[in-house]
């Protein structure tokens, strides 16, 4: 796990202190570990107390002692993609492989995370106590491994951050194991670099925020700053440790961690003492000025990029920028577009409310039936009004009250339970007299549905959908196994519940014939999807029809349906079918398996 | 035929009184799912599976059929052209172990394989987990049970601790593979096809050719 390459008990007990001091709230009571801060969710914020070190000239480090930055590996939350999420922010990160073997390292830890919590197990080692901001290593054989093993995530120069997000905000002391809860080991630097620190920090904040699990810099290249790094071996470091952070709330997605980073990094930038926003507001992302320090060169203190690196990080950069615009700008007209929609159909809905209650349901014996009503119908009720228009359009022949309604269902109910107790259909049977009211009008009423269904399949499908009919048949694919799904349940089973509402709508209004007329526009509607498919692909969708159908093309597939054949109509041919049925006066109630 | 495989695609049903677990048996197998929810089925659902065997690969629809008395009537055409069934009980309801009878009658009865035969049965003795002991104490029954009854064998079986679900599926394919052979063996010396198109042959006439 840690391999502890000469760090010295005077180090130690420095880097122990100082941390006692940036994060007093984090201390471990028995003192026996480092202290820290939790390592960034994600989020998260220490920003204030590390800036506020960072600023803090600290006499023993030397100038030129640096963050560093050649390993820098994001401890981010591990539910953070390594990935393209952070779309500008991508060139920033690029994983550089542990390098040399540590070498003369003050502290160097390995991949100290990864038993203790897997979330994190991305990490990489980090050392501490490094203090040069190695920019060579690559190039250099003696250069140590760097790496920065966490980051506090906040926003940049944001002192207030820390209080900004405080329930992002948790510090922990640190674990019994204390080799597997470093997540905070900044090497605090002197003033003189402060844009150096500032750079490397608004790196590793935007992969935080991003969602990176991995942050290496690639972007201050590698071959900067070995010299800067032997001088600065000797010098001491500053380390927070944290713990592993439990997962005491669910840990965010990636997403909404990128979006929290984007509203927070654009109020900093801003206005730094605001308060974090939970979710940017305005949907035009522009990539920060964060990011844009790539493009900066480098301190003067510090040799300058190459020509051909500069060259390199500014079209990274304007590619970065580009895809990131360009997605943003899809979401955002995307969500523009549904939300247009969205109050577009909110202000009919209005609307319609209105004149059902005021003209329609006060007259609604006198206005039922006319075109304008039935087309308000059509267009699908206002939910608050549906109930009313539900029972209305049924009505109460039987004049059923709530009293008896009770009555009858816990006879009903008594009957079922003695019925599945012995388990057979006597009890029914033995009682004749009340045949009608038994279960077995249930099973009648299932073999009532079956001449529809034979018209369905014969009759209305191959008229109107000659060639899906054909599809079908050519697997042997009968109505019977998707249209009992679909009529049984009045479609509340295989259509997304709101879509199954404007059915019952005009179901109630026309009837049975309505269902079978949907399920014609069903077909319709996914006819060149059923195309593509075979048996058992159509057979499943058909039994659970995509979450996202869409209303209103289903309902103009619908109006689209001619129930009509050979110029009968559905009640016509229906009723010819039961005549032909009563005819045949067979002995089975059920359509003969054709 | 994509690689030259051998593909093979057989209907499955999976039949039982209401409540036994059919349907939790095959979201375990197919989905590797369990859910504690219940929720009847109504008609049938359908799933697919698909298997290495050997070197062929077996598709297998599974036909999830609703166990309510009520859609009785309807099994006939769920029947059509399987090829093997699984019937479930479930250990804690006797009332369902006595529906296995009447399923199993009904599927012979409305459904044979071409040379007469009833198709491959395989009787599923779910939730197992709940009623640890159903084992020791019923085996050598369940053994008299299924060669009296015609089963091809019997697992207990569990969808909530997954429990000899891919066993029974295996055994049950291994008995359709068996079975279909038969057929073929049966068939062969009227038909003269083509070495090469023998793989489709054979899968078309089980499947594809339903019309």
């Amino acid at each position: 796990m840690f391999s502890h390459t000469g760090t010295s008990q005077g180090e130690k007990g420095q880097l122990q202190s100082i941390q006692d001091h940036e994060v007093p709230e984090s201390c471990d009571k028995t003192n026996t570990q480092p202290c820290g801060t939790k390592l960034p969710n994600g989020h998260g914020g220490h920003s204030a107390h590390k800036l506020t070190e960072w600023d803090n000239p600290n006499s023993s480090l030397p100038a030129g002692s640096y963050l560093n930055s050649e390993g820098d590996h994001v401890i981010a939350n591990g539910e953070l993609s390594a990935g393209s999420r952070g779309g500008a922010l991508d060139a920033i990160s690029s994983v550089l492989p542990p390098q040399d073997a540590a070498v003369d390292r003050t502290t160097s830890s390995e991949d100290c995370l990864n038993a203790q919590n897997a979330v994190f197990n991305d990490t990489r080692s980090c050392s501490e106590g490094d203090p040069s901001l190695d920019r060579n290593s690559s190039a250099s054989p003696s250069t140590p491994k760097h790496s920065l093993r966490t980051f506090s995530s906040s926003t940049f120069l944001n002192t207030d951050s820390a209080r900004l997000s405080p329930d992002d905000d948790e510090t922990f002391s640190t674990s019994d194991r204390p080799d597997d809860s470093i997540f905070t080991d900044l090497m605090l630097l002197s003033q003189k670099n402060w844009l150096v620190h500032l750079q490397l920090f608004l790196c590793i904040v935007s992969a935080v925020f991003s969602g990176f699990d991995m942050l290496c810099d690639d972007i201050f290249g590698r071959s900067l700053f070995s010299r800067k790094q032997r001088e600065a071996q000797s010098a001491a470091g500053w380390k927070l440790f944290g713990k592993v952070p439990l997962r005491e709330s669910p840990p965010k997605d990636s997403k909404t961690i990128q979006q929290e980073y984007e509203a927070r990094a654009s109020k900093s930038d801003q206005s730094p003492s605001l308060p974090a926003q939970g979710r940017r507001k305005n949907l035009e992302f522009e990539p920060l000025s964060t990011t844009a320090l790539i493009l900066e060169d480098r301190p003067a203190s510090l040799p300058a990029k190459s020509e051909e690196e500069a060259q390199r990080h500014r079209q990274e950069y304007d590619e970065m920028v580009a895809e990131a615009k360009k997605r943003e700008l899809k979401e955002a007209q995307k969500k523009k577009k549904q939300m247009k929609e969205r109050f577009k159909q909110e202000e009919s809905i209005a609307n319609a409310m209105v004149v059902w209650n005021n003209e329609i349901l006060p007259n609604w014996e006198s206005m039922r039936g006319t075109r304008r009503v039935r087309d308000l119908w059509w267009q699908g009720l206002p939910p608050n009004v549906r109930g009313k228009v539900w029972s209305l359009a049924i009505g109460n022949e039987l004049n059923i009250t709530s009293d008896l309604y009770e009555i009858f269902l816990s006879r009903a109910k008594e009957r079922w339970k003695s019925f599945r107790e012995t388990g057979s259909e006597m009890e029914s049977d033995a009682d004749s007299a009340d045949r009608e009211s038994s279960l077995d009008l249930i099973k009648l009423d299932i073999s009532r549905t079956f001449p529809p269904l034979f018209i369905f399949q014969k009759v209305f499908f191959e008229e109107n959908l000659p060639r899906l009919f054909n599809h079908f048949k050519s697997y042997n694919l009968t109505p019977d196994l998707y249209l009992i799904d679909w009529i049984f349940t009045l479609y509340t089973k295989s259509l997304p519940l709101d879509v199954a509402c404007r059915v019952w709508d005009v179901f109630c209004r026309d009837g049975e014939e309505f269902l079978f007329r949907t399920g014609l526009g069903i077909l319709g509607l996914y006819e060149d999807v059923l195309l593509q498919m075979d048996f058992i692909h159509i057979a499943q969708f058909l039994t659970r029809l995509p979450e996202d159908t869409p209303s209103e093309r289903l309902l103009s597939c619908i109006a689209n349906t001619q129930m009509i054949s050979s110029n009968r109509k559905w009640a016509q041919v229906f009723n010819a079918l039961i005549k032909d049925k009563e005819m045949e006066k067979s002995s089975s109630p059920t359509v003969k398996n054709s | 035929m994509q690689n030259n495989r051998k593909e093979h695609l057989y209907k499955i049903l999976v039949i039982g009184d209401l409540g036994v677990g059919k349907t939790s048996i095959i979201k375990r197998y197919v989905h590797q799912t369990y859910s504690t929810n219940y929720r009847a089925t109504i008609g049938v659902d359908f799933a697919l599976k698909v298997l290495n065997w050997d070197s062929e690969t077996v598709r297998l629809q599974l036909w999830d059929i609703a166990g309510q008395e009520r859609f009785g009537n309807m099994t006939r055409v769920y029947y059509r052209e399987a090829m093997g069934a699984f019937i479930v009980f479930d250990v804690t309801r006797p009332t369902t172990f006595e529906a296995v009878s009447k399923w199993k009658e009904d599927l012979d009865s409305k459904l044979t394989l071409s040379n007469g035969q009833s198709i491959a049965t395989v009787l599923l003795a779910n939730k197992c987990d709940q009623k640890r002991d159903f084992l020791t104490n019923n085996s050598l029954k369940m053994d008299q049970y299924c060669k009296e009854n015609g089963f091809v064998g019997w697992f207990e079986t569990s969808a909530r601790e997954n429990i000899n679900i891919n066993e029974a599926a295996n055994f049950l394919v291994k008995h359709i593979i068996a079975s279909e052979n038969d057929i073929l063996k049966s068939v062969v010396p009227d038909t003269i096809s083509p070495q090469l198109n023998s793989d489709k042959e054979m899968t078309c006439s089980y499947w594809l050719s339903l019309d």
